[in-house]
């Protein structure tokens, strides 16, 4: 017993790279997630935007008193249609209307205008309880015993619903971190496997060339992937209701943008390592901190502003915002095109890397 | 006779490590070259330039005139290698892996049925054809793997200690299966550390020890070239012990002595057998007596100065 033991202990120290990955990976995951959900600074800085058609004394108040719990930025309609609608840079906007502190004074209950983007749920969730908060306060200073004078009207500006169905909000998220668990692993495992069957010498000596074989390989696990994803949005439309958008075309070119990223980011873990048992930890932390930064596990309006910054790094962010672009605001294949162009020089560029640094380590030139 | 492989001064450093050390060739058209030498010889990584796996440090290979690193894709079109470790897919049958590397290797479509049923006949696993690799014994993986070497035709074939591990059922089919190339034509590179399997087989073979061919020819021209062509084999009683110094006696090339077998190396063993006789007083202790021919052990003995060793 002591003799096995002893010798696993070898086995395990001779392989340094894997178990530095075997400690890295919790450091990774804890850091992460730990950074995503809890920041020192007092968490994500809600940035307000604000329409003031009134250009009264009443909406100056109300900005002053959402300005206590919030940054408050001035925008025209336009402006703020764009940021909420188009860009969706936030979850919504607020207008005052014009008249505003005139009917306030007199008395005259009055309605404010929210333009929302109901795909970041949380962000106008919170919003809402600051208006009643400024509703609170203002009614405060003018007569503690005042009626609410003020209600909201919502309006969506990115789709047919005011608000989503939390199955909309979860099922995309997880359905693309399964997806990139089963590609990522498959990828770089099946990579491996060429070598552990001792099949890779004899592809490597083929006429048709090594780089067309591994292209092949990965797009078997491409094709697996895109039906994967296929099958796991299907089932959230048919058990769960959940929308797929107004386009079949931006639907499929997306799942399928969203696998090239994935496989690729498997061929970049195989080539990365030496073996399934370095590939599997290196695989778990890349799909780990993918899924975090790129908001698949949580909205992206709830994480500190520096992870938020920096989410651009990863295709999931791209991937998760194309989801939401289907799911949750309705959009169509040219309002994706963005979107879908940067999924796909992502998956090409890290299919490039991924191929270079497979052929330099294990084509034993 | 057309040279299907060349090389010219081949060598092959893995960092300070030189694994070979200037190795040139001519490989005639239709002919079993024989790449004998021991474990870590440079015969893997000899085989491994010519099938334009690696890159040599520095030195050139062609393979019928096709260099095989300027010209790797025409060079890999004419060859096609059974590599030393099983290189199957265990969860196919062998028919599936072979149409797999026939399609690989760009066979027609047209000619692939073929191609694929000729390369099963020829490594006799025709009726384990739909069978999982993985239910193969270890000598029917080692035949397929040959087979798949075969499945798209190649004017070279190059194969690397393909009986390594076999039983001497499965090491019968693939000499079969090699001789069978040889009769349609085909050029087998064949390296191995087994000396029978080089007598046996090679037209023609070349010694290679610490990554250099220390003796190339004919198994006749090794065997000429040696000091001896007659080894003396000798079992002693067991209380027998050589009286003199064998070696010493005339005609005597070399004298090996372990435990009660002695064996002589000489060119000629009758006249040395009957001063053996004479001199050393061990007729009435000689328990059995063979005259055989020398090997190619001996004369890697002899110039290696070591055994072949596995």
């Amino acid at each position: 017993m002591i003799a096995v033991f002893l010798k696993d202990l070898r086995l395990i120290a001779r392989d340094r790279l894997a178990l530095v990955f075997a400690l890295v990976v919790p450091i990774l995951v804890i850091t992460t997630i730990a950074a995503a959900l809890y920041d020192r600074d007092g968490g994500p800085n809600l940035e307000i935007l604000v329409v003031d058609e009134d250009r009264g004394p009443v909406a100056s108040a109300f900005a002053k008193l959402l300005g206590n719990h919030a940054e408050v930025r001035f925008a025209e309609r336009g402006e703020a249609e764009i940021a909420v609608g188009v860009k969706n840079q936030v979850p919504a906007a607020i207008v005052f209307p014009e008249g505003l502190s005139r009917r306030y004074l007199q008395g005259r209950p009055s309605e404010i205008t929210l333009l929302t983007d109901p795909a970041q749920a949380t962000g106008i969730n919170t919003l809402k309880v600051l208006l009643l908060l400024m509703d609170k306060d203002a009614a405060a200073l003018a007569d503690p015993l005042a009626e609410e004078m003020v209600s909201v009207e919502e309006v969506n500006l990115t789709g047919n619903r005011l608000a989503v169905t939390p199955f909309e909000q979860n099922v995309p998220g997880f359905s693309l971190m399964f997806v990139l668990l089963a590609v990522v692993f498959g990828t770089a495992t099946g990579l491996h496997d060429e070598r552990d069957w001792g099949t890779l010498p004899r592809l490597l000596v083929a006429p048709a060339g090594f780089t067309w074989m591994l292209l092949g390989k990965l797009g078997a696990r491409w094709l697996l992937g895109v039906l994967q994803m296929m099958v796991l949005l299907l089932w959230g439309r048919a058990f769960f209701g959940i929308s797929l958008g107004a386009s079949p075309t931006a639907f499929l070119l997306l799942c399928a943008v969203v696998v090239l990223c994935a496989v690729a980011t498997g061929l970049v873990v195989a080539a990365a390592t030496d073996g399934r048992e370095q590939a599997q930890p290196l695989g778990l932390v890349a799909v780990i901190v993918l899924s975090a930064i790129g908001g698949l596990w949580w909205p992206q309006d709830i994480v500190p502003d520096w992870l938020r910054q920096i989410s651009p790094i990863a295709f999931t962010t791209y991937a998760m915002a194309g989801m939401n672009d289907l799911v949750l605001r309705d959009r169509g294949l040219g309002e994706s095109g963005f979107t879908l162009g940067v999924l796909a020089l992502y998956g090409l560029g890290l299919t490039v890397i991924g191929l270079s640094l497979f052929r330099a380590r294990h084509s034993a030139r | 006779m057309a040279d299907a492989i060349v090389t010219r001064d081949l060598r092959r450093n893995y960092g300070d490590r030189e694994a070979v050390r200037g190795v040139s060739l001519g490989i005639g058209e239709g002919e079993i070259f024989g790449l004998l030498g021991p474990n870590g010889a440079g015969k893997t990584t000899t085989l491994s330039m010519v099938s334009t796996r690696i890159h040599p440090t520095s030195g050139d290979a062609w393979v019928f005139g096709r260099h095989t690193v300027t010209e790797v894709h025409a060079a890999r079109r004419l060859l096609n290698v059974a590599p030393q470790e099983e290189s199957l897919y265990p969860t196919l049958t062998a028919r599936e892996n072979l149409t797999f590397f026939a399609r690989l290797y760009g066979v027609p479509r047209a000619q692939r049925v073929k191609q694929v049923q000729r390369a099963l006949d020829a490594v006799e696993l025709a009726g384990r054809a739909d069978d999982r690799v993985a239910t193969f014994s270890g000598g029917m993986r080692r035949r397929l793997n040959l087979g798949c070497a075969l499945v798209s035709n190649p004017r070279v074939v190059l194969l690397d200690e393909p009986t390594v591990g076999v039983d001497p059922q499965s090491r019968a089919h693939v000499f079969d299966a090699v001789r069978g190339l040889r009769s349609e034509g085909i050029t087998i590179l064949y390296t191995t550390h087994y000396l029978a399997e080089a007598e046996e087989l090679c037209d023609r073979i070349a010694i290679m020890d610490e990554g250099r061919i220390i003796a190339l020819g004919t198994l006749a021209e090794l065997l000429r070239g040696s000091s001896a062509e007659e080894m003396i084999e000798l079992r002693l009683g067991s209380e027998a012990r050589p009286s003199c110094d064998l070696a010493a006696l005339p005609g005597v090339a070399r004298c090996e002595i372990n435990g009660h077998m002695v064996r002589v190396f000489a060119r000629h063993a009758e006249p040395v057998l009957a001063r053996l006789m004479q001199s050393c007083a061990l007729g009435a202790d000689i328990v059995q007596l063979r005259v055989t021919p020398v090997s190619l052990e001996t004369i890697f003995i002899e110039l290696t100065g070591k055994e072949l060793r596995d």
